[in-house]
C-alpha cells in the first residue's frame, strides 16, 4: 500500500483566479477515495492536473514517483464529465483506439462488459443515449490496467439502476495495486464504496478522513458533514 | 441500499449487521462456504476494505472462520449463531420499545397492540411483509 | 506513437476530402466526353463547373484541416487526446504532416481540374507549348521550378498561422470570446501583423533580386534593398534594374518555424480545455 499519488504545496489559478491555494494530499494504492466539493473550487482542476491535461500549476505532483507526462498518462485511467468519444465512431472503434494507444487494456474485458450491459459494439456513439456513452467510456476507462482511476462524475445524469450498474463495474475493478478517485454530488449513493473522503472547498482541503471516522468523531454520515461543511 | 438510520454508525458495523442478517435467518446456511471478499463487496456494494474489516470482525466474534487454504466460512457453531439470533431480536424489540415509548404507550399496552397485531397478520396473510 | 497518430488522422479525414476529388474526377471526365461528343454548351458548362469544384476542394480541404484540428484537440475530443500517452506536440507533427499532405493533393487536383476546364474551353497543349517558348525566351524557364517551393511555403506558412491561432485561442484568458470567433480574430491579428512586419523587411532588408529591365531579363542576388527602387518609381523614373527584396521570404520561413514550433510548446504546457 504505497502512496501512488502524492500532492505538495499545488497552487492553481486561473488568471487572477485562484481555485488552488497550498493543497497537499496523498492517495495511497488499494483505496477508493472520494472527492466532494462544490463546482468550480479547483476539483475538476485537481483531477485534470493529475491526468496530466493541466501542466500549468505551481507545486509538486507526484505520480509513482514522477511528475505528471506521458509515462504517467500510461498509468493513469481517467473519465472526464464529457463525452470524449468522437461522433463517428461506433464502440467497437473505440475499442480499438484505446488497445492501439494502451498497452494496458484488455480488449476482451471491455468486450465482456459491454455485452453484459447490453451495448452493441455496431452502434455510434452519438446514437447513444448519454446513459450508453457514460457506460461506454466508464467501461473503457475501467478496462485498462492502470495504477490511478480518476472518475470525474461518473454517475450524473443516470438512473438508480444505471448508477448501481456503475458502481459495480468500479467495485469489480477494484485492485490492491490501483487507487480510485471518485468525485461526486450523489454522496448518499456512494459513501459506502468509499475508504476515504477528501472535501475540497474554499481553494483549500476541508476535510480528509476515512468514513468510519467521519462517522464516529462527528455522529454524522459523510452527506450530513457535507451540508454542514458547505452550507451556504 | 444506503438508506442508514444511523448515521454515526461505522459503515463496517452496518455491513455486519447485514451479514448477521444472512446468517441468522439461514440465508447463509451454517458452514457454508463464503464468495470472496471483492464478490461480497459488489454484492454489498460496498468497499472492498470496509467488507474485509466487517468480515474479520464477524470471526473475531465467531460467526465465521477462515481455513488457511480454502476460504472463509460460516460458523457450524448452531449454538453461536442461534445466540447471535437472539441478541439481534432484543435489539430489535428494544428498539421497538423505544418507538413506541415516544408513541406515550405503557409496557402492558404495548404487549396488547403487538399480539393484536400478529393475530391480524396471521389472519389476513403477509399483509405486513 | 505518431505512426498510430498519423493512421487515425488520415482516417479520420478521409471522409470527406477524397469524396470531393472524386466529384471532380467525375466532372473531369464529363468534361473530357463533352469535347469528344462536341456538345457545345455542355463543354462550357461542364468546364465552368470543373473551375468551380477545382476551387471548392482547395476551400474544402482548407476546412476540413481547420475543423479537424479544432475539435480534435479543443472540443471534448481533446479531453481524449490529451489523455493519450504521448507528448501532446506529437499531435502537432501528426497534423501538421499529414494536413500538408492533403492541401498538396488538393492544389494538384485543383491545377488539374484547371487544365482540364481550359482544354474543354479550347486551350490545348499546342497553346501551352507556346507560353513555354514564351517563358523560355525571357530566360524564365528555370525559375518556373521556384514555384514549387514557393507554393509549399505558402501553404505550409498558412497552416502554422491557422494551427497557431486555433491553439493560442484556446488560452484561459480567451475563453470569454468564444472558440470560433477567437481563432479567427486571433488569426487575422496574426496574419496582418506578420504581414506587415514581412513587406516592411522586404523593403529594407539588403537582399534581393535584381532584374535587368533592358535587353535580356537577366536576374541576379544583389545586396542592395528595395528602398532605391521604390523612389525612383514615386520620383517617375524609369529605374533600369526592378530590385524585388528576399528579405520577406527569409522572415516567412523562419516564421513557420517559430509558429509551429510556439505552437507546439502551448499544446505541450499550456492547454486548457473547457
Amino acid at each position: 500500500m504505497s502512496n501512488v499519488v502524492e500532492i505538495n504545496a499545488l497552487h492553481k489559478c486561473y488568471g487572477a483566479r485562484k481555485v488552488l491555494e497550498n493543497v497537499s494530499l496523498s492517495l495511497e494504492s488499494g483505496t477508493i477515495v472520494g472527492l466532494l466539493g462544490p463546482n468550480g473550487c479547483g476539483k475538476t482542476s485537481m483531477i485534470k492536473i493529475i491526468a496530466g491535461i493541466i501542466q500549468d500549476y505551481e507545486g509538486q505532483v507526484l505520480i509513482d514517483g514522477r511528475v505528471p507526462d506521458e509515462y504517467t498518462k500510461s498509468i493513469v485511467s481517467y473519465l472526464p464529465e464529457k463525452t470524449y468519444l468522437g461522433d463517428n465512431l461506433r464502440a467497437k472503434d473505440a475499442l480499438n483506439f484505446f488497445e492501439d494507444f494502451y498497452s494496458d487494456f484488455d480488449k476482451e474485458k471491455a468486450k465482456s462488459m459491454l455485452s453484459q450491459f447490453k451495448l452493441d459494439p455496431n452502434q455510434k456513439i452519438k446514437s447513444m443515449s448519454k446513459g450508453m456513452q457514460e457506460k461506454v467510456q466508464l467501461i473503457l476507462v475501467m478496462s485498462r490496467k492502470a495504477k490511478v482511476y480518476l472518475l470525474d462524475e461518473p454517475l450524473g445524469g443516470l438512473d438508480p439502476a444505471s448508477r448501481k450498474a456503475m458502481l459495480d463495474i468500479i467495485l469489480n475493478n477494484y485492485s490492491e495495486d490501483a487507487v480510485v478517485l471518485l468525485s461526486t454530488h450523489l454522496i448518499n449513493d456512494v459513501e459506502r464504496i468509499f475508504d476515504r473522503v477528501i472535501m475540497v472547498g474554499e481553494k483549500r482541503i476541508l476535510v480528509d478522513d476515512t468514513v468510519d471516522n467521519i462517522r464516529e468523531k462527528n455522529g454524522k454520515s459523510v452527506q450530513e458533514l457535507f451540508e454542514e461543511v458547505f452550507k451556504c | 441500499m444506503a438508506n442508514d438510520f444511523s448515521s454515526n454508525v461505522p459503515i463496517y458495523i452496518q455491513i455486519m449487521n447485514e451479514v448477521k442478517l444472512k446468517i441468522v435467518s439461514g440465508v447463509w446456511e451454517a458452514g457454508q462456504r463464503l464468495q470472496s471478499v471483492r464478490e461480497l463487496a459488489v454484492e454489498f456494494s460496498v468497499n472492498p476494505n470496509t467488507m474485509q474489516k466487517a468480515l474479520s470482525e464477524l470471526e473475531r466474534e465467531g460467526l465465521l472462520y477462515t481455513e488457511r487454504t480454502s476460504g472463509r466460512y460460516v460458523s457450524q457453531d448452531e449454538e453461536k449463531i442461534k445466540k447471535a439470533r437472539d441478541e439481534m431480536a432484543e435489539e430489535y424489540t428494544g428498539n421497538y420499545y423505544n418507538l413506541m415509548k415516544k408513541l406515550g404507550y405503557k409496557k402492558e399496552e404495548i404487549i396488547y397492540v403487538v399480539s393484536n397485531r400478529l393475530a391480524d397478520i396471521e389472519k389476513g396473510g403477509l399483509k405486513n411483509e | 506513437m505518431l505512426g498510430k497518430l498519423f493512421k487515425y488522422e488520415v482516417k479520420d479525414t478521409s471522409r470527406i476530402i477524397p469524396f470531393f476529388y472524386a466529384i471532380t474526377a467525375i466532372l473531369a471526365g464529363l468534361s473530357l466526353l463533352a469535347g469528344k461528343l462536341e456538345l457545345g454548351w455542355f463543354k462550357v458548362t461542364s468546364s465552368a463547373l470543373l473551375l468551380l469544384v477545382g476551387i471548392a476542394v482547395f476551400i474544402v480541404t482548407l476546412v476540413v484541416i481547420c475543423m479537424r484540428f479544432y475539435k480534435n484537440l479543443y472540443s471534448n475530443e481533446g479531453y481524449l487526446s490529451f489523455s493519450l500517452p504521448l507528448k501532446p506536440h506529437l499531435h502537432l507533427v501528426s497534423k501538421a504532416i499529414v494536413s500538408f499532405i492533403w492541401m498538396i493533393l488538393s492544389v494538384l487536383i485543383c491545377l488539374g481540374a484547371f487544365f482540364v476546364a481550359l482544354y474543354g474551353l479550347g486551350v490545348d497543349g499546342k497553346v501551352w507549348s507556346s507560353v513555354m517558348d514564351e517563358i523560355e525566351r525571357y530566360g524564365m524557364g528555370n525559375y518556373l521550378y521556384a514555384i514549387i517551393p514557393m507554393v509549399c511555403l505558402s501553404i505550409l506558412y498558412l497552416m502554422s498561422q491557422i494551427y497557431f491561432s486555433i491553439t493560442l485561442a484556446n488560452r484561459p484568458r480567451f475563453h470569454n470570446i468564444g472558440a470560433a470567433g477567437a481563432s479567427i480574430l486571433l488569426f487575422l491579428a496574426t496574419n496582418v501583423a506578420l504581414k506587415i512586419v514581412e513587406t516592411i523587411l522586404t523593403i529594407i532588408i539588403p537582399f534581393s533580386l535584381s532584374v535587368s529591365l533592358t535587353g535580356g531579363f537577366d536576374i541576379s542576388l544583389t545586396a542592395q534593398n528595395m528602398v532605391g527602387y521604390l523612389m525612383n518609381n514615386i520620383n517617375n523614373q524609369n529605374p533600369s534594374n526592378m530590385v524585388i527584396g528576399l528579405g520577406g521570404y527569409t522572415f516567412d520561413i523562419i516564421m513557420v518555424c517559430v509558429l509551429f514550433y510556439t505552437t507546439g510548446r502551448m499544446m505541450n504546457k499550456k492547454v486548457s480545455l473547457r
